[in-house]
């Protein structure tokens, strides 16, 4: 079946290229545990040896009461240069919010649990973040699930930040701060 | 030491079976991503970390080319992935990616599944939980009402390792 040989020539070139302890067209570039409370995590000194970034994050916070949200910054620009939109379900429905030219946060993308043994979870892309003729666009998935409680939610996300540079940083940012078993680990995408 | 993104184990069935078993997950890895192309008989197609029938709750969001809606399932044996049509010859793909799958926390996984037969169909993106804080060293696939996997499925389990 053709999509059975699709799926095998990908696997095979993930075997070509995956050996060795991260060497590839996907490589582990850093990975930050949250110190205790901090408010913001940055990971700076980004290569621009990659084509596209991603990172992978499993989160909480100190806030146990309600969710917060999950702001991104690129390049430390604090000007209202952001806007953002996301599809939101929370179980019960299906709605969509978003904002335009926004100061701090770019991407306000998924809410994070209170401090506990579940965690929020979530995938974020930029997209050709080194290319200086475009402005940069990102991506997310990002969801928690609390078996019923009214704060699940899982959320697609798009965020623009107006502006061409390359990013060479970015940070995540919430109100009362990361719990420090808050893992966020950046990845590098190779181009051919 | 791991790669940072490599291939597990793949199966590729040759004949149609009622289940597939990931087993013997080694701890080596920080996440799991779960690829599934599949075809089968129909039922829901669902997992189960380790075997155990206890402890999963889901939140999803769906569009069927209609209208979008959300839902959720609390305190349920498996974790769904989606429907399958009855017979389909088309095949529907689905990836779940488990978070910290050997880690000391419950565990959350975000899923994906994607299905088009040209005027029906859906796709529907959603986040996972497994109440448990076991390491996870087997994913069973499975389908409900004993209806079973099509030849040609198949599945990759692939593991992330971070820095």
């Amino acid at each position: 079946m053709w999509w059975v040989e699709l799926l095998n020539s990908f696997v095979s070139v993930l075997d070509s290229g995956g050996a060795g302890g991260g060497a590839g067209a996907y490589e582990s570039i850093a990975t930050i545990i949250a110190s205790s409370a901090a408010t913001t995590i940055t990971f700076s000194s980004i290569p621009s040896t990659y084509k596209h970034l991603q990172v992978r994050w499993i989160a909480n916070t100190y806030n146990a009461t309600s969710n917060e949200g999950l702001y991104i910054q690129f390049n430390g620009d604090t000007a209202a240069n952001y806007s953002w939109h996301a599809l939101n379900g929370d179980g019960s429905g299906a709605y969509s919010n978003g904002a335009a030219n926004v100061t701090y946060p770019c991407l306000t993308a998924a809410v994070l649990p209170a401090t506990g043994t579940t965690y929020g979870v979530g995938i974020l892309d930029v997209q050709d973040y080194s290319v200086t003729t475009k402005n940069k666009t990102a991506r997310m998935i990002a969801g928690r699930d609390t078996n019923g409680a009214t704060t699940q939610t899982i959320n697609l996300s798009s965020g623009a930040w107006f502006n061409t540079a390359a990013i060479t940083s970015l940070s995540f940012r919430t109100g009362t701060g990361f719990s420090n078993t808050s893992v966020f680990s950046l990845y590098g995408i190779k181009g051919a | 030491m791991p790669a940072t993104y490599e291939p597990i184990a793949t199966t590729t069935l040759g004949s149609a079976a009622a289940s597939i078993t990931f087993s013997s997950i080694a701890s080596s890895w920080t996440d799991l991503r779960l690829v599934l192309v599949a075809t089968a008989s129909g039922g829901t197609k669902f997992l189960r970390f380790n075997s155990s029938t206890t402890g999963y709750s889901n939140t999803w969001i769906l569009g069927d080319g209609s209208s979008a809606t959300s839902g959720r399932s609390t305190s349920y044996p498996r974790l769904d992935l989606n429907s399958q049509d009855t017979g389909d010859s088309t095949p529907s793909l689905d990836t779940v990616d488990v978070f910290s799958y050997a880690g000391s926390t419950n565990k959350t996984c975000l899923m994906t599944s994607s299905h088009d037969e040209n005027g029906s169909g859906q796709v529907m993106r959603q986040v996972g939980l497994w109440a448990n804080t076991a390491a996870i060293t087997q994913i069973d696939l499975l389908l409900s009402s004993s209806n079973t996997w099509s030849a040609g499925t198949t599945a990759t389990l692939y593991g992330i390792k971070n820095a």
